[in-house]
């Protein structure tokens, strides 16, 4: 496999809370982390493909960086994740449940014959998350 | 089945152009990378090789024997290299990191051979936030 990688960076504020728990139950589960508290996370968008024959790329990183703007990181960048985007709503927000938002959002505008082969999220440089495709169909 | 990773770096210069597109679709597609002066990069190849340690040496390879390779492989043909001009593989093809990659992989894997190890991937990085890694499979 072919494959291309991007990264981006956004940074935001979260805090882990789930609303079924109480207070005290949020802190003793999620520890500093049921605080409201930020991130710069880092992004990369890796595609899988072939280079196309008259321009040498598996897909135009202007189109790809186009694209992750719009679908993401406007949505995400300098925001409070669990308040200010809207596919984020009701969702738990550890890098776990994100990246696999992000994964989903990404996949269906990534142009073909390129295709999303993974999202990989850090939250810091010490933990990250790779959402992978089950089946990567190159053409 | 253990993975033995090793990193070289070579500068080149490059610049992406079709002849068969106008001088407008050529800006329009490739944006910055279409200047004709070229530009330039300090690229990353990681090199990852399968294999079992030697019992006598405890090495998968012995950087001795690789070095030579990866010298013949990666630096003699890019190295301080006008890769559109200087590089035969890319007198039909525009030395975008996917076909940069499809190169390097065209050489290692027929070196890495000589000294009976298998090439399992590699990596090019192009700067910190692009790289392409390559398997061998293309569809």
């Amino acid at each position: 496999m072919l494959s291309l990688t991007r990264r981006y960076s956004f940074s935001s504020a979260h805090r882990l809370c789930n609303p079924n728990f109480s207070e005290e139950e949020n802190s003793q589960t999620f520890g500093p982390c049921a605080n409201l508290h930020g991130h710069n996370y880092t992004l990369e968008v890796t595609v899988a493909g072939s280079p196309s024959p008259q321009t040498g790329m598996i897909t135009n990183i202007i189109d790809l960086d186009r694209t992750v703007h719009t679908v993401i990181l406007s949505e995400v960048d300098h925001k409070y994740l669990d308040q200010d985007v809207p596919f984020l709503k009701g969702v738990l927000s550890t890098v776990e449940n994100v990246a696999q938002v992000l994964f989903d959002r990404l996949a269906p505008e990534i142009k073909a014959p390129a295709t999303l082969y993974r999202v990989r999220l850090y939250e810091s440089e010490g933990n990250w998350i790779d959402v992978v495709a089950k089946e990567v169909s190159i053409q | 089945m253990p993975y033995l990773t090793k990193r070289v770096g070579f500068s080149a210069a490059h610049f992406y152009w079709n002849p068969e597109f106008s001088e407008d679709q050529n800006r329009e597609i490739f944006r910055a990378c279409a200047n004709r002066e070229g530009h330039g990069h300090n690229y990353r190849v990681e090199v990852m090789l399968e294999g079992e340690p030697d019992p006598q040496t405890g090495m998968i390879v012995n950087f001795y024997d690789l070095e030579p390779v990866l010298q013949r492989a990666i630096l003699d043909p890019l190295d301080h290299k006008n890769l559109n001009t200087q590089v035969p593989f890319f007198n039909d093809k525009i030395p975008t990191l996917e076909n940069i990659a499809l190169f390097l992989w065209e050489g290692l894997s027929h070196e890495i051979q000589t000294i009976g190890l298998t090439l399992h991937r590699i990596k090019v990085v192009e700067n910190d936030d692009l790289y392409i890694e390559y398997d061998g499979a293309l569809a």
